[in-house]
């Protein structure tokens, strides 16, 4: 409806809008700046009768439905989104039983018992102390890419970056790397809820039963042995008499993997993509190395590699003016809560110098990313490395496109040309 | 009502930062709370006295606290620059 009150050129363009309600539309998947302009303008809390939920795309709403984890709840084995996963029980009680000791679709006070015990092993002073291995890896695998006419970019850097980084941190063999990719992929069908794939719980169980076949001899030997990683961390970390049981350890080590490379790959190759549209920017970057950390905040504003996380109302309350009522859905959009002109100054100009960048990128509240500090540090180097080193930067596949999820953010091919400075 | 008390240290948490996580509030939560707008507040307005006698957080736990942060969003404000 709101739309109409908007000027438009001609009748066609509002003719060949896809409905609002479609959040896998070739506009959304693909154009989600100028879908979830369209939501807000219509609706910041607006009621999508197909997805059966509130989609949440203002920043005040989006920020607040993140702070209020009280009500909305995480937990995919109570409410709305347990029906699937408890339908599949019997089948696949093994994968089930993991998923359960995940902190990502955990509630307090299980939430806090998982979380706490590895927090400090994600801080931005602990992280720091992998910045130059990760400097290192960044150089190496940076410097092939000279000379080369079309770089892969998501084969070449953006994915064995993260996944070198996540396993030597957690001490899982680099041998492992290409496995660990495939399952990560599998698994994700589950956690991003990818469209169109009825298959995916027999997919990911497989994929499941072969990271915890990988995981599960490290954590068992680092009981007895322990080294200097993650794992080892995980095992003999104590808090307040708490520990972690095997089984959680192994669960999350599996989450860690996963959350730990798939998002990273996604925030750089988006990054990429940004810079492209936006050469001064990159250009600003690399003749100044100290914008690192905002242009890689810009980044995580501007185009991040999560779009949306679902919850659920355990309980009735007000968001936006709207009543939310118990059970029902509420999609929190941060992709449009980081283009809300309402928040932030020019929303769609790339900024490197942006701050202060309240961008809810990461989320809020209990379930703010736990990587979010070895995410930036990846990011930090790899933007002011390839900045300075490639005066250009340019998208060559044509029509990109992205994979067709509500939450993720996830180019299926990238080819670049980088030009050296 | 410091007057009478010598300059102390003090926690300041940047708003900027804080994404709300509550960790400091776990581990020290006679020095912070989660505020109703959903982010972290020091208990005393304008930063913290971290040995207010008032049943406050240790000053050890106050650094716990500021280090466990994982956006980096509390700073330990030494006492002989708090003035």
């Amino acid at each position: 409806m709101a739309e109409r009150t908007q000027p438009m050129t001609t009748d066609t363009i509002e003719q060949t809008q896809p409905p609002l309600d479609d959040l896998l539309s070739d506009q959304a998947v693909n154009d989600p700046r100028t879908y979830f302009k369209r939501l807000r303008d219509a609706d910041p809390v607006y009621w999508n009768e197909r997805w059966n939920g509130w989609v949440v795309t203002s920043y005040a709403e989006v920020a607040a439905g993140y702070r209020d984890y009280e009500r909305l709840s995480s937990d995919r084995f109570r409410g709305p989104f347990a029906r699937d996963i408890l339908a599949s029980r019997s089948a696949y009680a093994g994968l089930i039983e993991f998923m359960t000791k995940w902190m990502f679709t955990s509630d307090r006070p299980y939430h806090t018992h998982l979380r706490s015990l590895v927090n400090k092993a994600f801080t931005p002073s602990t992280v720091e102390v992998l910045r130059p291995r990760v400097r290192e890896l960044v150089r190496s695998l940076a410097a092939p890419l000279a000379g080369q006419e079309r770089v892969n970019f998501l084969a070449d850097f953006a994915f064995p970056l993260p996944v070198i980084v996540i396993a030597e941190y957690l001490g899982l063999p680099p041998e492992s790397r290409d496995e660990v990719k495939a399952w990560s992929d599998d698994l994700g069908a589950v956690i991003f809820v990818q469209g169109n794939n009825a298959n995916r719980f027999a997919v990911a169980e497989q994929a499941m039963n072969n990271l915890v076949g990988l995981i599960r001899p490290i954590v068992r030997a680092r009981a007895i042995q322990p080294r200097q990683d993650l794992i080892s961390a995980m095992v003999h970390t104590e808090v307040d008499g708490d520990r972690f049981t095997e089984e959680e350890i192994v669960a999350n080590a599996v989450l860690m993997v996963f959350a730990g490379h798939d998002t990273t790959m996604n925030l750089l190759a988006n990054g990429i993509v940004a810079f492209s549209a936006f050469p001064d920017q990159w250009d600003r970057l690399g003749r100044d190395p100290g914008l690192a950390r905002t242009a890689t905040e810009e980044i995580l504003r501007y185009d991040g590699p999560i779009k949306a996380l679902a919850r659920w109302a355990k309980e009735p309350f007000e968001l936006g003016g709207k009543h939310i009522a118990q059970n029902d859905r509420v999609l929190l959009v941060m992709h449009a809560a980081n283009h809300d002109p309402a928040f932030f100054d020019r929303p769609d100009l790339l900024d490197v110098a942006r701050w202060p960048n309240r961008h809810l990128e990461f989320g809020q509240g209990i379930h703010t990313c736990l990587g979010a500090p070895l995410a930036r540090l990846e990011a930090q180097e790899t933007f002011a490395h390839l900045a300075a080193t490639f005066g250009t930067v340019q998208v060559l596949t044509k029509d990109l496109s992205y994979d067709p999820t509500v939450v993720s953010r996830s180019p299926k091919h990238l080819e670049v040309g980088l030009q050296q400075r | 009502m410091n007057a009478d008390r010598p300059a102390q240290p003090r926690a300041v948490v940047d708003r900027d930062l804080c994404a709300g996580v509550g960790q400091c509030a776990a581990i020290a939560p006679g020095a912070f709370r989660i505020g109703d707008d959903g982010l972290a507040v020091a208990v005393e307005p304008g930063g913290l006295d971290a040995f207010s006698a008032s049943g406050a957080s240790s000053a050890e736990e106050i650094a716990e606290a500021a280090d466990s942060c994982p956006m980096a969003a509390i700073t330990i404000v030494p006492a002989d620059v708090s003035r």
